[in-house]
C-alpha cells in the first residue's frame, strides 16, 4: 500500500495469503499471458510466478496460483486437440504416472525451502537462469532465421531429419514394452515415464505447464509425429495443471480468487493472440518476445535485492508494452479482413 | 534444436543443486501453517471458501480444482462463442496454447 | 443418457456444497501471552482489526481468551510474545483450536 500513496481502492484483499494485491496489475499479468501464450504457442506461465511474486504473493502461493491457472487454460485446448485426434491417449496415460510423481516432487521441494525460510530466493534464481535460457533459446531461433533466409534455404517440413536420437533410445528394451498406435512405435514404457517425471518436476518446482520441455522431449527422443506431440503434450498439461492444483490446495498455498481473475483476463487475451498470428509478419516479433523475457529477469533480481517497486514497473510495463504491441497487430489486420470482407460482398 | 535437450540437462542438473543449496542454509524444518482471516470478510462467498480452508482443506481442494476446470471450459466455449460471430476467418489462426 | 450424466454430476457437486456448510470455525489473532507445554493451552491477548501501519496485526484489546490447542496442527513454535493467528471451534466451555500459524514467525509478506 506505500507503494502508491492512498489509492486503497487498486487493492484487492486475498483471503488466504492475506495479502493485499494491486489487482490491476494481476488483470494485467493473466491477460498478458493470454495474449503472448496465444501468439507464440508458448506458455506464458514462466512469467506467471514471478510476476505473482512481484506484486506481492509469497512464492509457494504464486507457484500453486500460477499452476492453478494452467489447468484451467488448458481444459479448452486440449478439448480441441482431442477432437482432431492429436492425442495418443495410451501414450498419455503412461506419461501420467511420471507427472504425477514428478509433480508431487517438485510441489514437495518447495514446502522443504519454505519451511528453511529460503524458497523465495531459491526459486527467483532458478528463474532467473531458466529465464536466461528462454531468451537464449529465442535470440538463436532468430539469428538462425535470419541466416537461413540470407541463404535463401526454406524451411523443411520437419526441420528436424538429422536429429534420430529416438531411434537409438527404441533399442533400448527394458520391460514392460509398449506400442502407442496413434504415434506409431514401440519403446520401452520406461522411457515416457522418465521423459514424463522430469518435466513433472520442473513443472512443480517452477509452477509452469512443462511444455518447453516436453514437446521436443516427446519429438526428439520419444519420437513422436510433431502433431501428436503437441495434442499429447497439451493432454499431459492439463493432468499436470489439475494435480498441481489439488496438491498445491492440499498444501495450503493456493489463492483461487488470483486463479480465477487471470483466467478470465488470459481467455480473452488467448483470442487477441491467437487471431494475431493470421496477420503477423516476419521475424521482429520474436526479438521482441526475447527482451520481454530478458526484462522479466531482470525484475525478478531487481525483486531479489528488495527493489519491490521499481521490480513491479518494469514487469508489468514490458508485459504491457508487448501486449499493446500483438493487439495493435489483431485489430490492424481484423478490421482490414474485415473491410475486405465488406468490399468484396 | 539439439540446444534444447542440453537445456534440459542443464536444468535437471540445476534442480539437482538445489537441495544442497536448502541444506546450506542450515536446518530449520518447522511447517508453515496458514490460517486464512475470516474475520475480515464479508463476501459469503469468499467467507465459505476461507472457511473450508480452514477446517477441511481436502474439500477445498476438490473444489478448487473442480471449479477451475468448470470455469476454464466455461471461459473457452464462451470465447469460442463470441469468436465465431466476429466475422474474422478464424480457420486459419493457429491454436497451440499451453 | 446424458441427462442422467448431468443430473448426477450436479447432485454431487450440490452434495459437496451441502456436506461443506457444516465447516466453518472462528478465526482469532493476538499475542501469545502464556503457552503450557503439557497441557497445551495457549492464552491469547486478542487483536482487533484495526490494522494500520504501526499495528500491521491489529491493536491489542485486552481481552485474554484460552485454547486448547493439543488436537491442533501447530506450525512454526510457539514463544510468548509472537502474534498468533488460529481457527477453533467452541466445544463445550473450551476453544478447541484447528490450525495454528504463527504470524509474527512466518510473515509471508514480501517473501
Amino acid at each position: 500500500m506505500e507503494m502508491f500513496g492512498d489509492s486503497s481502492w487498486l487493492y484487492m484483499y486475498m483471503p488466504i495469503a492475506g495479502v493485499t494485491i494491486f489487482w490491476p496489475g494481476l488483470v494485467l499479468i493473466g491477460f498478458s499471458v493470454g495474449v503472448i501464450g496465444g501468439f507464440f504457442g508458448m506458455g506464458g506461465a514462466w512469467m506467471v510466478t514471478p510476476g505473482l511474486n512481484i506484486l506481492g504473493f509469497p512464492m509457494a502461493f504464486a507457484i500453486g496460483t500460477d499452476i492453478a491457472h494452467i489447468a484451467g487454460k488448458s481444459m479448452v485446448s486440449t478439448m480441441r486437440h482431442s477432437k482432431f485426434g492429436n492425442v495418443d491417449y495410451k501414450l498419455g496415460i503412461v506419461m501420467i504416472i511420471g507427472t504425477m510423481f514428478g509433480i508431487e516432487i517438485g510441489a514437495q521441494l518447495i514446502m522443504y525451502l519454505e519451511r528453511l525460510g529460503t524458497v523465495g530466493t531459491v526459486v527467483r534464481w532458478v528463474y532467473v537462469v531458466f529465464l536466461a535460457l528462454i531468451s537464449f533459446m529465442v535470440f538463436y531461433d532468430y539469428y538462425k532465421a535470419v541466416n537461413k533466409k540470407k541463404h535463401g534455404e526454406a524451411d523443411g517440413e520437419r526441420g528436424t531429419e538429422g536429429i534420430t536420437w529416438y531411434k537409438t533410445l527404441h533399442k533400448i528394451r527394458i520391460p514392460p514394452m509398449m506400442h502407442f498406435e496413434k504415434a506409431g512405435f514401440t519403446c520401452s514404457a520406461w522411457l515416457p515415464i522418465i521423459v514424463s517425471f522430469v518435466t513433472g518436476i520442473l513443472a512443480g518446482f517452477l509452477g509452469i505447464g512443462g511444455g518447453l520441455l516436453r514437446m521436443p522431449a516427446l519429438i526428439y527422443l520419444i519420437g513422436c509425429p510433431t502433431h501428436i506431440a503437441v495434442g499429447t503434450d497439451l493432454f499431459e498439461v492439463m493432468i499436470s495443471g489439475l494435480y498441481g492444483a489439488f496438491t498445491y490446495t492440499l498444501k495450503g498455498r493456493i489463492e483461487l480468487v488470483a486463479v480465477f481473475v487471470m483466467l478470465t483476463g488470459a481467455a480473452i487475451g488467448a483470442q487477441i493472440g491467437t487471431v494475431a498470428t493470421k496477420y503477423a509478419k516476419g521475424y521482429g516479433i520474436r526479438i521482441a518476445f526475447g527482451i520481454a523475457v530478458l526484462c522479466c529477469m531482470v525484475s525478478i533480481i531487481l525483486k531479489e535485492y528488495g527493489f519491490a517497486m521499481m521490480s513491479a514497473a518494469l514487469i508489468l510495463g514490458t508485459i504491457s508494452l508487448i501486449c499493446i504491441y500483438i493487439m495493435k497487430i489483431m485489430f490492424v489486420g481484423a478490421a482490414q479482413e474485415l473491410r475486405e470482407k465488406k468490399a468484396r460482398g | 534444436m539439439r540446444k534444447l535437450l542440453k537445456i534440459g540437462a542443464m536444468l535437471s542438473g540445476l534442480l539437482a543443486l538445489i537441495p544442497q543449496l536448502a541444506l546450506a542454509a542450515g536446518e530449520k524444518a518447522d511447517e508453515l501453517i496458514v490460517v486464512a482471516d475470516t474475520r475480515v470478510l464479508n463476501n459469503s462467498v469468499m467467507l465459505y471458501f476461507a472457511d473450508l480452508y480452514n477446517t477441511n482443506i481436502l474439500l477445498f481442494a476438490i473444489w478448487a480444482v473442480v471449479l477451475t476446470a468448470l470455469y476454464g471450459v466455461f471461459l473457452g466455449v464462451t470465447m469460442d462463442f463470441i469468436m465465431a460471430r466476429t466475422g474474422l476467418d478464424l480457420s486459419k489462426r493457429k491454436i497451440v496454447e499451453h | 443418457m446424458r441427462n442422467i450424466k448431468t443430473i448426477l454430476l450436479t447432485a454431487a457437486l450440490l452434495v459437496l456444497l451441502a456436506s461443506a456448510s457444516a465447516w466453518a470455525a472462528s478465526v482469532a489473532q493476538g499475542a501469545c501471552v502464556s503457552y503450557d507445554e503439557n497441557t497445551k493451552i495457549l492464552v491469547l491477548d486478542e487483536y482487533d482489526l484495526n490494522f494500520s501501519k504501526e499495528f500491521r496485526f491489529g491493536q491489542p484489546t485486552g481481552v485474554l481468551t484460552e485454547f486448547d490447542t493439543s488436537t491442533a496442527k501447530i506450525g512454526m513454535r510457539i514463544e510468548v510474545g509472537d502474534v498468533i493467528r488460529l481457527s477453533y471451534n467452541p466445544v463445550g466451555d473450551k476453544n478447541v483450536a484447528l490450525k495454528i500459524m504463527n504470524v509474527s514467525k512466518q510473515d509471508l509478506m514480501g517473501k
